[in-house]
């Protein structure tokens, strides 16, 4: 499959740093694939993200999406660790805060924030205000931002770290059945290895300082209840014995 | 709170009676002598010189054209302190270069260009209007200009993510709603500061109840002065009501 993402020789360093925080990074991410970032707090994955988005520009290295941007799309979308709702927009609103940059025709528009709000299930309570919304509510919501400029990759940056644990499961489950059918590659960028393993296809480790990858292990188990799955526990101790 | 007088009935009698106790209060004032009975006004009479300065056809006509100069005023001073400080606050470079102004007008009070506003402008309501100006712009100026340098800039970077980008159109959709407690809360204090200009002000002569409530003064009807004393208060509360009210539908988006 061909990368629709790659990022080559990265090297990211906060302004004034002496040693850069990440050196010479570069992955490739296919089409559609589910690309878990592992690493402890601090080892720059959050800002990682942000370079790969364009957020942020690298010390030296390059990003680069292999497909040419559609009219009305945005080849990258991110979703924020702290869900990043407009408080003063309702859900619906700040579904379509994403779709403003692009030009759609508004019957355009309405027709994408229904798709994901229902994708998310979200549809009966587009007209709250993000304070009125859970925990695992905003995240989604920040999900279905993201899924509505139809991207390319979504990248993610710890989405569901904030949220309790019976919700962080829930929204796992829901992120996949999300995944499979928006067809959308993601890069899921976490500190909990358990979580990488049990989600992703392949998990990249990073860490040192300054960082890099330390291992890149494909992750062959089958997708749906895998924590039941012979080889699960070995494979999250063989991550964690990387890092 | 738990306590008896949180509930609203116990509350409001508790108020009316603070109410009663103060006006005997100044009632006996008057009455026992502790202060010069000249000076002192007799609260019970204070009906009788509201109904007077009704039916002389003074008070409607007096508070019609304060509500002239203080509309304008406080628009004016409203708009281009919202204006000024939105501005100062999102441009680096107006910013540097205004601060030393800013910081040398500021502290020089309204009524200091009461000088220059019958200079300019004759005594007419422009002239009141403009001093009046001067007090809601400082207020609105600080309000906004720390209400935007507030606005979380997690909220630039979302916008930039999702590809908003040009400096009128993140005003318009992340710098001005992000601020509006902070600015609105300025222009909710300015509405009150023009009231406190006005009635000084209009001592350069300008009709208004500031002058009503000096001549009155000049001939020791200090009744009257009463009178217009608690029509300014009337007409602030209600200001205030109004505005209070569109607040809250501006910001209904906010948690209670």
């Amino acid at each position: 499959m061909a990368p629709v993402l790659t990022a080559k020789n990265l090297t990211l360093r906060f302004p004034g740093a002496e040693t850069p925080t990440l050196r010479d990074f570069s992955i490739e991410i296919e089409r559609g694939a589910f690309v878990a970032l592992v690493g402890g707090s601090g080892v720059g994955k959050s800002t990682l993200l942000r370079a790969i988005a364009g957020l942020l520009d690298p010390e030296s290295g390059t990003v680069a999406l292999s497909s040419p941007e559609r009219a009305g799309q945005r080849r990258r979308a991110i979703v924020f660790q702290d869900g990043r709702l407009l408080p003063w927009r309702s859900l619906a609103a700040n579904v379509e805060y994403g779709l403003e940059g692009l030009s759609l025709p508004a019957a355009e528009r309405r027709a994408r924030i229904d798709e994901v709000l229902s994708l998310t299930r979200l549809d009966h309570l587009a007209d709250r205000y993000p304070h009125q919304l859970s925990g695992g509510q905003v995240q989604r919501a920040g999900i279905a931002r993201a899924l509505a400029v139809r991207p390319d990759v979504l990248l993610m940056d710890e989405p569901f770290s904030a949220v309790d644990a019976l919700t962080r499961g829930a929204l796992q489950d829901e992120l996949l059945r999300i995944w499979e059918a928006s067809g959308a590659a993601i890069l899921f960028v976490t500190h909990d290895i358990a979580e990488a393993a049990l989600m992703s296809q392949r998990v990249v480790v990073l860490a040192g300082q300054p960082a890099s990858i330390v291992r890149d292990t494909a992750v062959t188990l089958p997708l749906h209840e895998r924590r039941a799955r012979p080889g699960f526990a070995e494979l999250v101790e063989d991550i964690q014995g990387a890092l | 709170m738990s306590t008896a007088l949180s509930s609203g009935p116990r509350r409001a009698l508790a108020g009316a009676a603070g109410l009663v106790a103060f006006v005997l209060l100044w009632k006996a004032a008057g009455t026992f002598g502790w202060v010069n009975p000249g000076t002192m006004p007799d609260p019970f009479a204070v009906p009788a010189a509201a109904w007077d300065e009704i039916a002389s056809g003074r008070l409607l006509p007096a508070v019609g054209s304060s509500m002239v100069h203080y509309v304008w005023g406080l628009a004016l001073g409203s708009v281009l302190g919202v204006a000024v400080g939105l501005a100062a606050a999102t441009m680096p470079r107006l910013d540097a270069a205004h601060a030393w102004l800013a910081r040398i007008l500021r502290p020089i009070p309204p009524l200091a260009w009461v000088v220059f506003a019958i200079a300019w402008f004759k005594v007419s309501h422009a002239g009141a209007a403009f001093v009046i100006s001067i007090g809601v712009f400082w207020v609105n100026y600080f309000a906004t200009y720390a209400a935007v340098r507030n606005v979380d800039p997690r909220f630039y970077e979302l916008a930039r993510a999702f590809g908003h980008g040009g400096y009128f159109k993140l005003n318009r959709s992340v710098t001005l709603p992000a601020a509006s407690p902070g600015i609105l809360s300025g222009l909710r204090t300015g509405v009150g500061q023009a009231w406190m200009t006005l009635i000084a002000a209009e001592l350069l002569g300008v009709p208004g109840m500031g002058q009503e409530m000096n001549a009155a003064a000049g001939v020791g009807a200090y009744e009257a002065v009463v009178v217009y004393m608690l029509a300014i208060s009337l007409v602030y509360t209600l200001s205030d009501a109004v505005f209070s009210f569109f607040e809250e539908r501006i910001l209904s988006w906010r948690p209670s």
